[in-house]
Formats: C-alpha cells, sequence, structure tokens
C-alpha cells in the first residue's frame, strides 16, 4: 500500500478535525492556519463524564515534525492535569507511558493519541486522581 | 462579510446549524445557538479546531469556514468570558448545589431573592444535569442536601431569622413567637429530618381517608401557639382547614410550617397564646407515634401532618420561587438548622443494602460511598448524584 505522504495526512486530518468527523469528544486544528507545514496542532479533550475530569475542557498542543507520521507527535497538556503519563513540570505527554505513542503506528492520527488520553482519563486508576483547578496551565 | 453555515454539535448528540456573519464575535455566536437549544449562552462553552473560543474574539479570528463543525459543551455553571474567569468560577459552581455558597452569606434585602437564582430550583437545570423541575415528589427536593444546607446556613443567621419575620406582616405581629419556635432545638431537629416529610408523606393518604374522624387536615402547629384551641376541637377553624386541604396549590400562605401557624393563629387572636406546654414534634420522630396520634388514638395529640400535606408541598415545588415573599419564604422557615439525628448504628450497618447497591453499580469506593449516602439521608439515588459531582 502506497504511503500518504506527511503533508496530505495532515491535510486530511485538518478537514476531518474542522468538519469535526469523530464522536466530538477531541477536538484538534492547527494553531496556525498560515503554516504551510501543519507542524503546530491545537487540540481539546472534553473530560470523560462520570469521572473527575467531567465538564472540563483540557487544552493540549501537539508537534508533528517532519517524520510524521512515521514518528510519533509530541503532545503537551496546556491545561493543568494530573495523569500519571503527563510530567507535571512541563505538561508533557511522556511517550513511554502513553501506549499508543510508545507503540506508534503510521496509521495512528493526531485523534488516536487524544483519544487514548481521554481513555487515560477515564482509566479505573485515574479517574479520581485529585485534579489542579480548573484552568489552570503549565 | 460573508454568512457561514456552521454545525453545531453538542455533548449530548444533537446538532444544530447555525447560519452567521464571521464578523460576529463568538459571545453573538453563542446566543444565536441559545435561540435554537434551551443552553443560555453563558453555559456555552464551543471549541473549534482544538481550541476553545473567547466571547470577544470574531469567528474570523479562529477561521471557522462554510460546513465546519464547532463542538459546544455544557458547563455546569454561568462562565465567564474568559478561560481563566471560568475556572474561578466552575469550580464552585458546580458544588453550588451541593455546598452552601459561602458568597450567599451578605443578604440583600430581600434574602430569597438568591433562592430564586438557584439553577436547580429556577430554571430546572442543575450541576448534576438531571432537571428537578421535574421531580414530581417534592420531598425529593427537601432531601436535596444543596436545599438542606442552604437552609441550615440561612436559617443559622439570626440576621435572616429577622429579615424574614419583619418581611412578613403576620410574622412581625408574632415576631417572639417565630423566633422561640426557630430556636427550639427540637422544631430544628425535625425541621432538618427529610425522614419526618417521608413519614409525613406516607401518612397523608392515611389521614385523608380518616377525615371525617378528625375533622380534615388540620394545618399549623396546633399544639404549639394555640393548644387549647386545635387541641380540643381541630374543626373551629373551617378556613384555614380549606387552605390546607387545598390540593390545587392556591399556595397564597399555607406552603410551611411557620406561615401557616400565623394563619392559623391570626384569625384567632382572641386565643391567649401560650407558651408551648409540652413538645408536640415528638410524633415526627417516631412514625408509629405519629400514626397513632393521627389515627386519633391519642386526642390530646392532635394530628399535626397536614401541615405537610405533600400536596402543598408540590405546589412549593411546582411554582417559580419568586412569586411572592411569602411562598419563596416558605422552604426556608421550615427547613431548619441542625444535622439531622443519626442512630448510633455504624454507617457500614445502617447503609448496608444502599452500599451494596452502589457498588455493584460500580462504586467502589466504600468511604466515599458512605461519606455519599450519611450526606443523602441514606437515599441512593441522590448519593449517586453525589458520587458522579466531580468535586465530590
Amino acid at each position: 500500500m502506497a504511503k500518504v505522504p506527511r503533508n496530505f495526512r495532515l491535510l486530511e486530518e485538518l478537514e476531518k478535525g474542522e468538519k469535526g468527523i469523530g464522536d466530538g469528544t477531541c477536538s484538534y486544528g492547527l494553531s496556525n492556519g498560515d503554516d504551510i507545514y501543519m507542524s503546530d496542532w491545537n487540540g481539546t479533550i472534553i473530560g470523560p463524564g462520570h469521572t473527575v475530569h467531567e465538564n472540563r475542557i483540557y487544552s493540549l498542543k501537539l508537534h508533528c515534525d517532519e517524520n510524521y507520521p512515521d514518528s510519533p507527535p509530541t503532545v503537551h497538556f496546556l491545561s493543568r492535569i494530573n495523569l500519571p503519563c503527563v510530567n507535571q513540570q512541563t505538561g508533557k505527554v511522556e511517550p513511554s507511558k502513553l501506549n499508543c505513542l510508545a507503540s506508534w503506528k503510521r496509521n495512528y492520527t493526531l485523534e488516536t493519541v487524544l483519544t487514548e488520553l481521554r481513555r487515560e482519563m477515564s482509566n479505573p486508576h485515574n479517574k479520581k486522581l485529585p485534579q489542579p483547578p480548573e484552568g489552570s496551565f503549565f | 462579510m460573508p454568512e457561514i453555515t456552521i454545525n453545531v454539535k453538542c455533548s449530548n448528540d444533537q446538532k444544530y446549524i447555525v447560519t452567521i456573519d464571521t464578523s460576529k464575535t463568538v459571545l453573538e455566536f453563542k446566543q444565536a445557538i441559545a435561540e435554537k437549544c434551551d443552553t443560555t449562552a453563558d453555559r456555552q462553552r464551543l471549541i473549534y479546531s482544538g481550541r476553545v473560543l473567547k466571547d470577544n474574539d470574531t469567528l474570523e479570528t479562529y477561521k471557522i469556514a462554510e460546513g465546519h463543525t464547532v463542538h459546544m459543551v455544557k458547563s455546569s455553571a454561568p462562565s465567564g468570558s474568559s478561560q481563566a474567569q471560568a475556572s474561578q468560577q466552575s469550580q464552585p459552581a458546580t458544588t453550588g448545589n451541593t455546598q452552601t455558597p459561602q458568597q450567599q452569606t451578605g443578604y440583600s434585602p430581600n434574602p430569597f431573592a438568591q433562592f430564586g437564582t438557584m439553577g436547580g430550583f429556577n430554571q430546572g437545570t442543575n450541576p448534576y444535569g438531571t432537571p428537578y423541575g421535574g421531580m414530581q415528589n417534592p420531598l425529593d427536593l427537601l432531601q436535596n442536601p444543596a436545599i438542606m444546607q442552604y437552609m441550615q446556613q440561612m436559617l443559622q443567621d439570626p440576621q435572616f431569622v429577622e429579615s424574614m419575620i419583619h418581611m412578613n406582616p403576620q410574622f412581625a405581629s408574632m415576631a417572639p413567637q417565630i423566633r422561640q419556635m426557630m430556636q427550639d432545638p427540637e422544631f430544628q431537629a425535625m425541621m432538618s429530618n427529610p425522614e419526618t416529610f417521608r413519614t409525613l408523606a406516607s401518612l397523608q393518604p392515611l389521614m385523608g381517608n380518616l377525615g371525617p374522624l378528625t375533622g380534615g387536615t388540620i394545618p399549623g402547629f396546633p399544639g404549639y401557639n394555640m393548644p387549647a384551641t386545635t387541641g380540643t376541637n381541630p374543626t373551629t377553624n373551617p378556613t384555614t382547614n380549606t387552605t390546607a386541604g387545598n390540593t390545587t396549590g392556591t399556595r397564597s400562605d399555607t406552603t410551611t410550617g411557620s406561615t401557616t401557624t400565623s394563619n392559623t393563629t391570626t384569625p384567632n387572636t382572641t386565643t391567649p397564646i401560650t407558651p408551648p406546654i409540652n413538645n408536640p414534634f415528638l410524633p415526627f420522630f417516631n412514625p408509629t407515634a405519629a400514626g397513632a396520634a393521627g389515627t386519633g388514638t391519642n386526642p390530646s395529640q392532635p394530628p399535626i401532618m397536614p401541615l405537610f400535606d405533600p400536596l402543598l408541598w408540590g405546589a412549593l415545588g411546582g411554582v417559580p420561587p419568586t412569586t411572592t415573599p411569602t411562598t419563596t419564604s416558605a422552604p426556608a422557615t421550615s427547613q431548619t438548622s441542625q444535622t439531622p439525628q443519626t442512630p448510633q448504628v455504624p454507617p457500614e450497618e445502617r447503609f448496608q443494602s444502599q452500599l451494596q447497591q452502589l457498588n455493584d453499580m460500580g462504586f467502589v469506593d466504600a468511604q466515599k460511598n458512605i461519606r455519599a449516602l450519611q450526606i443523602c439521608q441514606g437515599n441512593v439515588n441522590f448519593a449517586i448524584e453525589r458520587l458522579l459531582d466531580p468535586s465530590f
């Protein structure tokens, strides 16, 4: 199967993000619409219900370097969050601690990452972790 | 400026299509959405392309284009325009209905004005996401720990009681009695125990059937302020009887204890108001005793239940709490301070079945479950709502 080049792939993702295809719990888009390399992305995750994250909106930034999608994006939380896979000093999602980043596959997308992070939030071990006040940032 | 069509996707899978000019601000966009759904602009949070939209920015700023989708999340409470502000507010706001908001200690001239702003009460929406407006049984409302705590706080403030007394001329004329009644720990304990109301509600049909025997329903606290009159002849006051029996909820002034008391006393001003001779509330603590009193086996203890006619409470719960000061003051009067008396049984034992239920439902944190059940007096439904509250 032909490899979809980076930019085509990202364009596809951009369109998907803008049209809101998906379950609506995660959203993403370019942080700078003029960036022709489509490197920097914003993401939001709506906190899953029945957890401490309910009704919260988490903002993230994602960076896709030139090797994307062969290599995973780097992901940072902008909103403060207490999750084992998130570095509490920088907000960086530790690739080694998030399964989809650790064993990245080419067909994974930014949405895959956001959705998995959201799943982490509702993970029984994490869903009751004490959280910093909403709206605080790294 | 071009008009574009934007899809708005709600967290509850609802979709709206809004056509709007891109030069409009996010706030105007929110207002346009508000016209299509029941979420007011200040409770909407919009997300587009991984960003939370700020009220003051225009849609152009975010380069939203034709056919794009914006996600809407309903926030639990009105949030400020900026994200930072929202965070400051939504924390207490989420719990606004469950914990007594501290900022409400400064009472305005009409202390009930604030009552109307309690989201759950007025608009039928609340942080838990269930409409209280749709709640048929006002007893549930009384059991709402938020309401209870709110009442507690209000009644613990002597200033509030004073202002309440002064607001109602009938109260004012009998201020000392009201004040005395409020301070009676027995009264307070009784009023703060939702079980009391439950018991009374369950007794109500029985009372109705016994109408001929007991002379119909007797409002007020007959034993309290005018033991002589009502104690001996419960039917002497037909006026109040009809009001209390009025199931359609005329609710002009019969909704609660104190109000009703004032009604029953006012027409009987000739009756010397005597200090309480015995504790008329005793039956409330013991359903069987109450039942005995109700069935007339103890004629010296006239039935007091009708005061708590669930229908009256229904009328109370069913009206916007802004109708008249009297009406709004009603729940305040009867809900009193002090925590309910709990039997000396460990909560694990007392709530054994409820804990099992919660556990089966996947609430595995026993400590939390107990805490929630204690707050909610063992009501599993409310405990669940508590437990689901992220701030709990």
